[in-house]
């Protein structure tokens, strides 16, 4: 009796919600109670999305010089001239790999794969540990403080080499390197000064081509559809003229959510130290080492007055924040036109979607700055039992291309397959894992990008495509630097903390007066303390500069 | 007693409690290793925690991991609103449920008993999340019940998730709604130990309903009230953090009301991730809890010796 009384109210209930929930124009509300500990990994994953991840690709007819080294010709050596003991018994090396929900039902048999390769190049087997990126940090700290067995982990994103350096996460890796890791030293050798801390190397980049500009990703078929034309270098009142032809068919330009990122470095490259600047931003990183408040530039002004142009015109969604629809799933549902993003050469694959064409423009330069050089790194953890094997297998990681693939996309047939005419480029569909359950690696990145293949709908000209982008791209004068700001967390917490009050209202341009708005949120930093952050951080690049 | 331990000595009196002490051996292991072991951990608020290292080889680091909860204006707000919060649920929580058990304590069908207080109890096994979004189904700008109501009546939409006035009201009423139903649950089953006799007697004298509680339930309650009292007041610079983050949809505009202690630690170190800092707020806020239990438990035993917890 009771037990049916209990459902009855509890579909009551639910029922009560549903119907109020989808009163008026059925926008957020309802259903979407899945629990903010997956709404929160969402827009952390969401975030890594926004700024990377999508798919690398690899070439290897672009053949990297790494495998050239003198094998000492024992046999007892791997091509690279590293001594190999294989008379011991094989050690495991284990390795993050990280994504979101998946069920990777397929990684025995990839472990299997490359534990062929693996056994008869560096005397070792692979142990894929996969970790859902919101547990990252935890997991990761967790397993290192209780002594757990950890060897190869994922660093980057969430799980930051710049925090994870003072926590005593890292080893050293600048012996290893110059020992066992001659693959590793020719491919990241262009972002090697991203990759130390005090000069000395913590993590090896997984990405190496670190130029990232901002973009404004658009579904393309709304635009052939409206004739809307988008051009490279659109500034936001040229967005705005857009906006106004998709209100006229009621679609929303952009949303930007209950967002509580500095939404500014999408529409704008500069380069920033520490999440959404807490510790300052070059605004000119190519030509200026001067680091400000970016909230208290005028570019940031004007930025956040041509958001609120587009919200009170009606191009945005008018309750962004109490939306619980992410700005990806806006898109994929076809209710806005696009979104400002980060701009890379694969960026657009994250944006893809079956139901229409996806386009994407850049709106400022590329730059080659220390946060992106530090997107997708691997590194060893600090109690690893045998860090020779773990850099072995790294060095081979970056060596060869099958190892690499491997890792990356698992086993050809079952979890990717070559997409006919093309000599690199590989598809998920029509494999076990279209819907990505199978083997699927979302944010972490394993070794030479021109050594791995390429998802479609980037093609075999991907690789050319990479180094020009990167070629062309500007380099930050800081490049290499990252601030201390191990004297600083009180200040960093407190700055942090108002940031997450203030920015949601002025991102979704639902403030009344921007100026007074953003004088209230500089105020509200420089009490917390950013003006001496900055200080200390404008001091230690100086040094760092000097040198 | 006095005279059994004379008798027997300290050896045979050991021998006697013995089985007993046996007895009790799992649960004191129990408390040991789940409560007095980690108080090892409190050391992390007061060092530069280095997971390489471990806790016992990182380096002190004195008061520096509680800087940053008096770094800003923020300190006065966020203590503001989790003490005054608090207060007033507590005293709040303790009418309203006694208030509740008596009501219910007088329902006669067992049935309806039982119905009315499982109905009560439900909003306490509901995820805050799920509350968050009974609450948005009312609240919300474009849909919302109340918020379409009142626009009807006066004309004009109240935005609830940006003006911060109108959210002490609606989290003491969620805070309330949803804790009624456990806080009722101690007191009913305190009326429910009371002896019958007292009011079959006191209805002989001709006593009326309101003189019956208010002479006989009300006075045999005291102890169990005073003792949930003094317990709330240990969790006084504590906060319901789904209550506070989730049920006002995290929205900036409303943090001069819905920021406590737990949600701007969570919010400081969201992207810091630092245990030396996160501990230094915990260990504050037990600081703080045990300072309020033992006072005033001190001040209770002074006014009526047997109502004191020890």
């Amino acid at each position: 009796m009771k037990r049916k009384l209990v459902s009855v109210l509890l579909t009551a209930a639910m029922l009560g919600t549903m119907l109020s929930g989808c009163g008026d124009e059925g926008s957020a509300g309802s259903g979407n109670a899945g629990g903010q500990a997956a709404g929160d990994a969402g827009s952390s994953a969401g975030s890594a999305d926004g700024t990377e991840a999508g798919d690398a690709g690899s070439d290897s007819s672009a053949g990297n010089a790494s495998s050239a080294g003198n094998a000492s010709g024992t046999g007892n050596a791997s091509s690279a001239g590293v001594e190999i003991d294989f008379d011991e018994e094989p050690y495991e090396v284990s390795i993050q790999f990280v994504g979101l929900f998946e069920e990777n039902s397929n990684v025995e048999n990839v472990e299997a794969a490359l534990n062929e390769i693996t056994l008869e190049k560096i005397n070792c087997t692979v142990d894929i540990v996969p970790v859902f990126i919101g547990d990252l940090p935890t997991t990761t700290s967790m397993a290192i403080a209780g002594g757990e067995k950890m060897d190869i982990v994922a660093v980057g994103l969430t799980q930051a080499m710049d925090s994870m350096v003072p926590d005593g996460l890292l080893m050293e890796l600048d012996d290893l390197l110059a020992e066992r890791g001659p693959a590793v030293t020719a491919v990241t050798a262009d972002v090697a000064e991203a990759q130390k801390i005090n000069g000395v190397t913590y993590a090896v980049s997984g990405y190496p081509y670190a130029a990232m500009g901002s973009g404004f990703v658009y579904n393309k078929t709304f635009a052939d559809q409206y004739g809307i034309e988008m051009h490279d270098g659109m500034t936001m009142e040229e967005l705005g003229e857009v906006g106004e032809t998709l209100k006229e068919n009621g679609i929303y330009l952009t949303t930007f959510g209950n967002s509580t990122q500095m939404n500014y470095k999408f529409a704008n490259t500069v380069d920033i130290f520490g999440d959404n600047a807490v510790y300052g931003a070059l605004t000119d990183p190519a030509n200026s080492t001067t680091i400000v408040n970016i909230y208290d530039s005028e570019e940031m002004r004007n930025y956040y007055k041509g958001v609120k142009a587009w919200a009170d015109a009606g191009y945005l969604p008018s309750d962004q924040l109490t939306d619980t629809v992410g700005t990806q799933e806006y898109f994929s549902q076809q209710k806005i036109f696009g979104t400002y993003t980060a701009y890379t050469v694969n960026q657009i694959a994250v944006w893809l979607s079956p139901d229409f064409e996806t386009g994407i423009i850049q709106v400022d330069d590329g730059l080659i700055c220390t946060g992106t050089a530090r997107e997708f790194m691997l590194g060893i953890a600090s109690n690893c039992e045998r860090p020779d094997k773990a850099m072995d297998l790294i060095n081979l990681i970056y060596e060869d291309p099958e190892v690499c693939n491997l890792l990356q996309y698992g086993v050809e047939g079952t979890d990717y397959a070559a997409v006919d005419g093309t000599e690199n480029v590989i598809t998920y569909e029509g494999t076990d894992n279209a819907d990505h359950n199978s083997y699927y690696a979302g944010f972490v990145r394993y070794g030479d990008p021109l050594k791995q293949k390429v998802v479609a709908p980037l093609d075999d000209n991907y690789y050319d495509d990479l180094v020009e982008y990167e070629n062309s791209a500007k380099r930050s004068l800081c490049f290499g630097y990252s601030f201390d700001a191990s004297d600083y967390s009180a200040e960093a917490g407190a700055i942090s903390s108002k940031l997450q009050e203030m920015l949601p209202a002025l991102n979704a341009g639902m403030v009344a007066d921007v100026d007074a708005a953003v004088d209230e949120l500089v105020a509200a930093l420089e009490d917390a303390g950013i003006n001496d952050v900055i200080e200390a951080n404008q001091a230690q690049l100086d040094a760092y500069l000097g040198k | 007693m006095e005279q059994k331990k004379k008798k027997k000595g300290g050896s045979g009196r050991f021998l006697h409690w013995l089985p007993f002490y046996l007895m009790g051996l799992p649960g004191i292991l129990y408390l040991f290793i789940n409560n007095y072991l980690p108080l090892a951990g409190l050391q992390i608020a007061f060092k530069n925690f280095n997971y390489g290292k471990g806790m016992w080889k990182s380096s002190w680091a004195g008061f520096k991991n509680f800087k940053f909860l008096f770094k800003t204006s923020d300190a006065f707000l966020m203590i503001r609103n989790t003490l005054c919060y608090n207060i007033v649920w507590i005293l709040l929580g303790m009418v309203v449920g006694v208030t509740a058990a008596i009501l219910i304590n007088e329902v006669l069908s067992k049935t309806a008993k039982k119905f009315y207080q499982t109905v009560i109890l439900l909003p306490y096994l509901m995820s805050m999340v799920v509350i968050a979004y009974l609450a948005y189904a009312y609240l919300s700008p474009s849909s919302g019940l109340f918020t379409k109501i009142i626009e009807n009546m006066t004309g004009t939409a109240p935005a609830f998730y940006q003006e911060a006035k109108w959210w002490p009201f609606i989290l003491t009423f969620v805070n309330q709604w949803r804790g009624i139903g456990f806080g009722m649950i101690l007191y009913l089953s305190s009326i429910l130990g009371i002896d019958p006799a007292y009011y079959e007697a006191a209805r002989l004298d001709g006593a009326s309903k309101w003189q019956q509680h208010k002479l006989i339930t009300i006075p045999l309650l005291k102890s169990t009230i005073i003792m949930l009292f003094i317990l709330n007041l240990g969790q006084i610079f504590r906060s319901d953090f789904g209550l506070f983050y989730q049920v006002p949809m995290n929205q900036g505009a409303l943090f001069s009301v819905t920021q406590t202690i737990d949600t701007y630690v969570y919010r400081a170190l969201l992207q810091l991730n630092d245990v030396g800092m996160s501990s230094a707020a915990s260990f504050i806020q037990s600081v703080v809890g045990f300072i309020f239990i033992v006072t005033a438990n001190k001040i209770v035993s002074k006014l009526d010796e047997n109502s004191a917890l020890f």
